[in-house]
């Protein structure tokens, strides 16, 4: 994956520093690719480029005659199109698919002004019931979380920590967009963008790709590296638009789809070692910890300010400094969790490793808290 | 689809009269008469249209009214957002007797969770109509 951050050139050129130094990592030559899925999200909003996979296949040098598909379901895309690819090597139809996304959505390397970035950010909401009463992406995660904040007790400073433990994690990652640390004061006095959320509980726009090379399970020894297992992705929606989900706060998609991913893999929340939750705001991390089970309803909050969700703690979470300090390249962040959670277990971590690694879970949520992603790794013992 | 009267008495939405479209619902939001539709076989009411039950699937659904006044179930203060939608309005998800919507609070008003609100007018965005709710 590259470094996430702000870019200026074409989503291909992009793309293929993300994707010539993964498909080296696997062993894989590109004459060996059977498949290649591809997620970008506001290419067609932003840049005027639709139908992008056969451009982005044909800069990387894949050859006429791979299967090449472009994928999009809001900040889950880049999970989704990995679920295709493990489905496709699992039922045998390709042996080997390139998978990832490549996003430029920055407001500094597209020249667009905030206020029409949020507008086309929105479009993942629906447009008669969600867009028009005002509703923005912010917003949706502020609804669930007010509304967590009154069942529950979850406290501003609360939030704030967060994102204060994932400016930790994002200090000791060179990719990371903002990698420098951050303090609960910063948080509480940074401006308002949706209630309760401050600019500080908000992931950057970021540019950036990412891409991971799937594989069969019995040949995924013969290319001479170290493979990771995919012991279970499951993907689920919920309700369009957002008062017709069922109890919010409780993003029942991700409950679904954490619970078809833990009877895959054979194991469950208490067995993984290392996570990497959709942390597009502070907030969203909360719902995410309390969904997948890795804590409580109701206390994810305290789990946050005691340090348990620290890279010292016992469910250390975004040790990649997640969306929030890494940087969130829409169409790049699915297969980006992946590749932080590969390092992880293969023990490639530095100073942000989490010792000793077998399981870990991967949670990618998108657009109006409607489509969930659980993805399970398991090291090779 | 083809209608067949001579089969007895049919489901609400196969007559396009009578489906809650879009263009039905915002009509009857205008006339601060707000409209949803609720399901016979699992009971959920909905506050948008739908051509069927978004929770079970069924195409006996039925155009309901709903009540001009309810709860706010949750709400957001927003700063940052599209141009046109200016800053410093609240959105809040309202529950409408059996059906949950998602509305604009009037410009100047400001509410928390369960505070009892009432429709009292409606906003338009690029075309679209919704529904502006103040505190009672």
């Amino acid at each position: 994956m590259t470094d996430f951050g702000v870019y200026t050139k074409p989503i291909a050129e992009l793309f293929a520093d993300a994707a010539l130094p993964a498909m080296e990592d696997a062993g894989i030559e590109n004459g060996d690719v059977d498949a290649f899925y591809f997620g970008n999200v506001l290419g067609g909003a932003i840049l005027n480029e639709t139908h992008l996979a056969p451009q982005v296949a044909s800069h990387i040098g894949l050859p006429p005659g791979t299967s090449v598909q472009r994928y999009e379901d809001a900040c889950a895309t880049g999970s989704l199109a990995l679920k295709h690819a493990v489905r496709a090597v699992e039922t045998g139809e390709h042996d080997v698919v390139l998978v990832g996304g490549a996003e430029r959505c920055t407001p500094a390397g597209t020249g667009i002004e905030t206020s029409e970035m949020t507008r086309i950010f929105g479009s993942g909401a629906h447009r008669q019931y969600e867009q028009a009463p005002g509703m923005t992406t912010a917003s949706v995660f502020a609804l669930h979380t007010q509304r967590h904040m009154h069942e529950y007790g979850t406290t501003e400073e609360q939030l704030a920590e967060v994102a204060v433990k994932n400016h930790y994690h994002g200090s000791m990652n060179s990719r990371a967009q903002f990698g420098e640390e951050k303090t609960v004061e910063e948080v509480l006095e940074s401006p308002v963008i949706a209630s309760p959320f401050r600019l500080l509980d908000c992931c950057p726009f970021s540019d950036g790709a990412s891409a991971v090379v799937v594989v069969g399970e019995s040949a995924a020894e013969s290319y001479g590296v170290e493979p990771v297992d995919v012991a279970g992705i499951s993907h689920q929606a919920n309700a369009s638009p957002v008062a017709d989900q069922p109890n919010p706060p409780s993003t029942e998609m991700v409950r679904r789809a954490a619970r078809d991913t833990f009877d895959q893999a054979g194991f469950g929340p208490g067995d993984v070692d290392v996570t990497e939750v959709h942390d597009c705001f502070t907030g969203a991390e909360i719902l995410a910890l309390e969904a997948l089970g890795l804590v409580e309803d109701g206390r994810a909050g305290p789990a946050t300010v005691q340090g348990r969700t620290r890279l010292t703690g016992d469910i250390p979470v975004n040790p990649s400094g997640g969306l929030k300090s890494k940087g969130h390249p829409i169409g790049a962040t699915g297969t980006a969790q992946i590749v932080e959670l590969t390092e992880q277990l293969r023990g490639e971590s530095g100073e942000r490793q989490v010792e000793d690694s077998t399981r870990a879970l991967a949670h990618n949520v998108g657009g109006m808290t409607a489509t969930a992603v659980v993805t399970a790794l398991e090291a090779r013992t | 689809m083809s209608n067949r009267p001579e089969q007895g008495q049919r489901a609400a939405s196969d007559d396009e009269s009578e489906r809650l479209t879009h263009e039905r619902w915002t009509r009857a939001l205008e006339a601060g008469e707000p409209m949803g539709l609720s399901c016979g076989d699992c009971g959920y009411v909905t506050g948008t249209p739908k051509a069927a039950c978004v929770r079970c699937g069924s195409r006996d659904v039925s155009t309901v009214s709903l009540p001009t006044s309810g709860t706010v179930y949750t709400k957001s203060t927003i700063e940052i957002a599209p141009g046109n939608q200016g800053r410093g309005y609240q959105i809040a998800l309202i529950d409408l007797g059996d059906a949950r919507m998602l509305g604009r609070i009037a410009d100047g008003d400001h509410v928390e969770i369960d505070d009892t609100v009432e429709l009292t007018g409606t906003y338009e965005y690029d075309g679209d109509i919704v529904g502006v709710f103040e505190a009672r």
